[in-house]
């Protein structure tokens, strides 16, 4: 009985330790996305960044979603990738933010 | 103890399940928040799609070729239940496709839309096309478009290599498999100019040990070692656009007994053919008017193909010429109404030296072949909308040796809801056999090889298909439901029947046809899987003595086949299982000791394959085993020990020859590739 109670508290530690930071960050490029051979090409440079679970690009809302393991990468990365096969990326809040002030300005 | 110790290791494996399925749920949930119309989620491309336009075809993509070794044409047929490759026999090492149940020299072999392959090149034309070298492969099932001649007859199978004007870059492949066959790949293409692309294709093989598993004194599969080289250019100004290129191949294959002293005192049985072939092409284009789908074309190719094959004291020696030509106009009269015309040349012309018995005193046979086919073909296509298409093809050609004749085509497309497409296609199909230099294999056999006089084959092919799109769950179930009846008026025969001591070539005008019915599946069971079933019938018949079943075809085919990737897809699993039905044996005889030489059918066996592959950013690794039932036709060659006498046959082959092979290979792309 102890050997067991043992077993699942190490094994109940592990998972804990194991529990990942996973985090969603929404992008919009600059070129904009036009068509599926862009759509391509920007999962191609992002699936093989280290952390990534997810990505779901929008043509339409021009967005580039991408679920990832906070622990193992970052937004600065993901962006600093993107710059490099030509598209910069900013995240949706800023560009939103961005957007406003330059209404306001006007 | 030790289970104790597995014990946590299981429960941890368990947890971090656990820990991904939480991602996978978060995922989801994302996902329902958000507008789902044009989004599109890291999901796999489909590895084949359905041809658009009046004729039932597929196109199989690059995707899927590389759901399999596929090292050359004959090996990316695996995962594909419309196409069937049979080695036909076991000494050389030959193969062949069967469409619809039949022969491969009826489906039309087509490299870029040129008729590609003919005559002698065709026993082993299906290694000639390295792998990696395709971008895809179309199949088109049943009477087929006029424009590229008059040949097909169950269909056309069009290569597509990799174009020089792709993103720039470079791919390396080595492949190893435990057969001791290496293989070597290169692929690489540049810009010279915005204007100016050109590419590089290689390809090297062979194998590093002599392998007789069942013992026979003759090697499983012959030696071959083969050089392929190709340079392609892509040039293009305003309206007009050139595409040229210049091929080499060098093939050495040895096949035959592995030690001289099975056949003491008589000498060794040993197999030997070399292969040089050359070729050259090119495609001229014009765009006339942009707005109407206006343009000229001019295509020439020409092919060399030098031969010195060797069975035993039985030779066989060829330099085939193959010339083909064609001019062709296309253009929208108004906006639903298509025409397309043209005019196509073909010239082959084989200088043949043989010699069919084992007795080298004996001088060799020559034998000129030459003939020279002209002909002028028309197109018209009406589309009135998306649901309804009609294509109607008439071409009229003149042979120097058959005269002239006529070859009209017709198919329709009709699609009265987007669940449901039906395709209807009738058509002639004509061909002139080559009787000895497109089965220069068989002399590899003991029989007394037997050609009558060839006069030209002639077979109508009628086929009804429907696909359906049903939506199931929240995906869609691909079903494709296709019949083929192929019926001819004269045909080349390979006679084993009517005395089994004797193969006899000849053309006849018995009754001879082939049933062939498919019903298919494909439906994705969740995100990153795919399976695909598949079900087919042959019922193929010819008169020989007296109408037969016609030998070494199985009645019907069975296949399954999955594959999974990953969401980002990273890793990649394929498993395919194919059922191959039973079939007839030609007629046996009865030995000495009262025992038939062979049973009269064979049986029904089964086949599986599985592939890992790791992709990461500039390369993939795959690992992966065909064959993994182990079946293989033990008696592959009859009477292995005598093989200088009339009983001795490689050519009776059903099964295949190699029991479970396990291979491994690495892709490097360099460049902008991934």
């Amino acid at each position: 009985m102890k050997k067991i109670l043992i077993t699942l508290c190490v094994t109940a530690c592990t998972a804990f330790a194991t529990a990942k930071d996973i985090k969603t960050l929404t992008l919009t490029t600059n070129p904009q996305m036009h068509c599926a051979n862009c759509e391509t090409r920007i999962k191609n440079q992002l699936r093989f960044e280290k952390g990534v679970k997810r990505i779901e690009t929008n043509v339409e809302k021009q967005t580039v979603q991408i679920l990832y393991d906070a622990d193992r990468t970052g937004s600065e990365q993901l962006i600093k990738s993107l710059g490099k096969i030509g598209y910069k990326a900013t995240p949706v809040k800023d560009a939103a933010k961005a957007s406003n002030a330059e209404n306001k300005s006007k | 103890m030790m289970k104790k110790s597995f014990l946590p290791i299981f429960l941890y494996a368990f947890c971090l399940q656990a820990v991904a399925q939480d991602v996978n749920t978060l995922s989801t949930d994302t996902l329902t928040e958000q507008d789902l119309g044009t989004l599109s989620v890291t999901a796999r491309r489909a590895g084949t799609s359905r041809m658009a336009g009046a004729e039932n075809g597929i196109k199989i993509n690059r995707e899927e070729l590389f759901r399999a070794a596929c090292c050359n044409l004959g090996e990316s047929f695996t995962t594909n239940p419309s196409v069937d490759v049979n080695y036909t026999d076991a000494a050389t090492g030959a193969r062949q496709i069967r469409l619809l149940g039949l022969s491969g020299t009826y489906v039309q072999m087509l490299t870029e839309n040129m008729p590609a392959f003919r005559g002698a090149a065709a026993p082993f034309a299906l290694g000639y096309v390295p792998g990696t070298w395709m971008q895809g492969i179309q199949v088109s099932k049943g009477a087929s478009s006029v424009r590229n001649g008059f040949e097909s007859i169950t269909g056309q199978i069009d290569i597509e290599y990799l174009k020089p004007e792709a993103d720039e870059g470079a791919t390396i492949n080595v492949y190893g498999n435990s057969l001791s066959r290496m293989e070597a790949n290169a692929e690489g293409n540049w810009h010279l100019t915005p204007a100016l692309s050109s590419e590089l294709l290689a390809h090297y093989e062979n194998e590093f040990a002599h392998h007789d598993r069942n013992h026979d004194g003759f090697l499983d599969q012959p030696e071959v070692e083969q050089l392929n080289l190709q340079n392609r250019w892509q040039a293009r100004k305003g309206n007009y656009i050139f595409h040229g290129g210049l091929a080499f191949l060098h093939e050495n294959r040895t096949g035959g007994q592995k030690h001289s002293a099975a056949t003491a005192p008589l000498p060794r049985y040993r197999i030997g053919i070399e292969t040089d072939r050359y070729e050259a092409y090119m495609k001229h284009a014009y765009i006339l008017d942009a707005e109407h789908g206006s343009n000229i074309a001019m295509i020439v190719n020409a092919a060399f193909h030098d031969m010195d094959a060797g069975y035993g004291l039985r030779t066989y020696r060829t330099d085939q010429t193959n010339l083909y030509g064609q001019l062709l106009y296309e253009t929208n009269i108004k906006h639903h109404h298509n025409l397309a015309a043209g005019l196509n040349l073909f010239h082959d012309r084989m200088n043949q030296r043989y010699r069919m018995v084992h007795d080298s005193s004996l001088p060799l046979t020559k034998d000129n072949e030459r003939e020279t086919t002209g002909g002028a073909y028309a197109q018209y296509t009406y589309t009135p909308d998306s649901r309804f298409t009609f294509m109607a093809g008439l071409r009229a050609d003149r042979s120097s040796l058959y005269g002239t004749f006529v070859t009209p085509r017709l198919h329709l497309r009709y699609a009265p809801a987007d669940l449901v497409t039906f395709r209807l296609s009738a058509g002639r199909g004509v061909r002139s056999p080559h009787a000895l230099a497109e089965n220069h294999n068989l002399l590899s056999s003991g029989r007394t090889l037997l050609i009558g006089p060839m006069h030209q084959e002639s077979a109508w092919n009628t086929g009804l298909s429907t696909a359906f799109y049903i939506p199931t769950g929240n995906k869609t179930l691909k079903m494709n439901v296709e019949y083929y009846y192929t019926t001819f008026s004269r045909q080349l025969l390979i006679d084993y029947d009517s005395a089994p001591t004797m193969l006899s070539l000849y053309c006849s005008d018995g009754r001879s046809y082939s049933h062939t019915f498919q019903v298919d599946a494909t439906y994705p069971l969740f995100e990153g899987f795919e399976l695909t079933a598949a079900y087919r019938l042959n019922d193929v018949h010819a008169t020989y003595d007296r109408l037969r079943r016609k030998p070494l075809t199985s009645r019907y085919k069975a296949l399954l086949t999955a594959s999974y990737k990953t969401p980002l897809g990273l890793w990649q699993a394929d498993v395919t299982c194919q059922l191959n039905g039973s079939g007839r044996m030609p007629v046996s005889y009865i030995r000495p000791d009262g025992t038939p030489s062979w049973n009269k059918t064979y049986p029904t066996y089964a086949w599986l394959s599985a592939q890992v592959t790791r992709w990461f950013r500039h390369c993939s690794l795959y690992v992966g085993g065909e064959n993994l039932c182990d079946y293989r036709q033990k008696n592959s060659i009859i009477d292995a020990d005598m093989p200088w006498s009339q009983t001795f046959d490689p050519t009776m082959v059903w099964a295949p020859l190699h029991g479970i092979t396990v291979y491994a290979g690495i892709r490097v792309n360099l460049g902008n590739r991934q």
